[in-house]
């Protein structure tokens, strides 16, 4: 818990240490002044909710040892932060720890003082210690990759339409299924449909008994972050399914940021309703929140797929794009070792079952190698590209992240990167079939 | 396969095609449209200004979003400058590329249309 590399000098009277829970008002000051902006009439009271709560939440992804702090020892005040919150992602059914850095925050007058690179290095040791695989961010465009990052995980897509658009009741017909808000007897079983629906992704997060009842009640009043859980029930009461959406409108719009039914239930059936709530609760929320001024859409916030889709294309014809988790591997080739089970699952359900051979992938600067034996992948190692030796394919830079996270197939990604390259019909094969391109839903433990 | 190109300085190159630029506004629904387009690299940027149907070019330094019209990591510009690549090509592989409003990237497609290109160099 407690780093003994810490405190370290960063000169001019800046030091770089850990967080302690005497921190989290001082922790509040520095976030609320970072991200203050001159149109703001205050600091924004959801986000020091959810500041302080990431400080002092008893579960293990939080608690204010997780915060980078650094000092002015001049003014004693905390000039610069960042938090890591450790969870647990899954690359379809494997595990993996994740550091997910949140929120990142300085002073405008010490920025550009490498101080976040320097807080980056210390929550990248951090998230090593801990055993994680992966380090991510969601943030500003571009700044992210300065620090080992590439944007490789779809994050934000959706659909959007009117809530006028929503279909009405007929005069005296009944809501066939009902949303109420959902209980700590109903955990297990959103727990159960959620992660029954993660085999529809490639990468989702996953959350364990105690952080299911800490989204359900365990923020504290006026953190915004968390969603909102509701149960979906049929007429007579059975439990057919659930849904989260936000606390607060977003613009105009209330978002719904997970949903999903029991098997065989047509989300045709369902969906009407769910729109119907949604409709309510929007119009709830702009009554609730004095800073709202206009509700007027609904948007399923669920990614680039979801079965809903495709019952809804009319009521809510608005696109939304999907935007991108900064995604940072340290050790690929451990990281392709975690996830091995997965890669001799696609394999032997490819044209290439039961296939042995190398597959040598140049980063041009690193590279890995992997050897396949009867369809095991028996060895993954680094292995460094020569002239004499360039591989069977090659990825520049950090763009084999998009190929492993399924964000982009080796077509798309050869198209745009003329230095990225397959040596052959058969390590084209073994990219096709390791590597589909997949979509992502994750839903972070924030 | 791709040749490797390097711009060092961009508005200077801009201003060089100033006339394929001007010629290809000239044929779209922008023609004689006055208008800044503010492109941002990140780490620097160029202004491009439209008056009366010539262009002119500035470095500019991106300091808020929103003063940002079209954004494009590294030097993924020059895929669309030299035909390379579409727009909507780009932004399906960089996250961080976007043109913002509709006007926007119509007169990005307008002034940076994907084009074959067909090079015997000397050499």
């Amino acid at each position: 818990m407690t780093d003994k590399a810490l405190p370290r000098d960063l000169g001019n009277g800046l030091v770089l240490r850990q967080g302690t829970p005497k921190d989290v008002g001082a922790l509040c000051a520095c976030y609320a002044e970072a991200f203050h902006r001159p149109t703001d009439d205050g600091p924004n009271p959801f986000f020091l909710a959810w500041i302080r709560d990431l400080a002092t939440a008893s579960l293990p992804p939080y608690g204010a040892h997780n915060f980078t702090i650094v000092e002015d020892t001049q003014s004693g005040q905390i000039v610069s932060s960042l938090n890591l919150v450790s969870q647990t992602w899954c690359y379809e059914e494997i595990e993996f720890g994740v550091g997910r850095i949140e929120p990142v925050g300085t002073l405008p007058s010490y920025r550009k003082r490498g101080l976040v690179r320097a807080q980056f290095d210390l929550a990248h040791r951090w998230s090593a210690e801990r055993g994680e695989l992966v380090q991510t961010i969601t943030g500003i465009p571009y700044f992210y990759r300065q620090f080992g990052y590439e944007m490789t995980i779809e994050s934000g897509a959706g659909h959007l339409g009117s809530k006028l658009a929503v279909p009405k009741l007929k005069e005296g017909e009944e809501e066939p299924y009902r949303v109420r808000p959902a209980a700590e007897g109903d955990l297990a079983f959103m727990r159960m449909l959620a992660d029954r629906a993660a085999a529809r992704y490639l990468v989702t997060c996953r959350r364990d008994d105690s952080l299911w009842r800490y989204e359900l009640d365990g923020r504290s009043e006026g953190n915004g972050s968390g969603l909102v859980l509701r149960v979906i029930e049929s007429a007579a009461g059975e439990r057919v399914g659930f849904l989260g959406h936000n606390s607060r409108l977003w613009g105009d719009a209330l978002h719904v940021r997970a949903l999903e039914l029991s098997t065989g239930l047509s989300w045709a059936a369902v969906a009407p309703s769910v729109l119907r709530y949604l409709q309510a609760a929007g119009e709830e929320c702009l009554k609730q929140d004095p800073k709202a001024t206009a509700f007027s859409r609904l948007g399923l916030s669920l990614g680039t797929e979801h079965p809903i889709y495709c019952v809804t294309a009319s009521v809510l014809p608005q696109v939304d794009p999907p935007y991108a988790w900064y995604v940072r591997v340290p050790d690929v080739p451990a990281f392709l070792r975690r996830i091995a089970p997965v890669l001799e699952r696609r394999l032997a359900e490819s044209s290439l079952a039961g296939h042995s051979g190398d597959l040598k992938v140049s980063f041009y600067r690193s590279g890995v190698r992997l050897v396949i034996e009867q369809g095991r992948l028996t060895s993954v190692e680094p292995w460094q590209p020569s002239h004499e030796d360039s591989g069977q394919a090659g990825f520049p830079d950090l763009t084999f992240l998009k190929l492993l996270f399924g964000y982009r197939d080796y077509d798309e990604i050869r198209y745009v990167f003329p230095d990225a390259w397959a040596d052959g019909d058969e390590a084209r094969a073994l990219l096709a079939a390791l590597f589909p391109k997949r979509p992502s839903l994750v839903w972070p433990v924030a | 396969m791709a040749w490797y190109l390097r711009a060092p300085d961009l508005p200077a190159f801009l201003r060089r095609i100033a006339p394929v630029l001007e010629r290809r506004l000239a044929a779209s629904p922008f023609a004689r449209h006055t208008t800044d387009l503010r492109l941002s690299f990140y780490r620097c940027g160029v202004r491009l200004s439209f008056a009366a149907g010539r262009l002119a070019a500035e470095p500019w330094r991106p300091s808020h979003p929103e003063e940002v019209d079209a954004a494009f990591p590294d030097l993924t510009f020059l895929k669309l400058l030299f035909g390379y690549r579409a727009l909507d090509e780009l932004e399906y592989m960089f996250a961080d590329c976007w043109a913002g409003r509709p006007e926007t990237r119509a007169l990005l497609q307008a002034l940076f249309p994907r084009l074959p290109s067909l090079v015997w160099p000397l050499g």
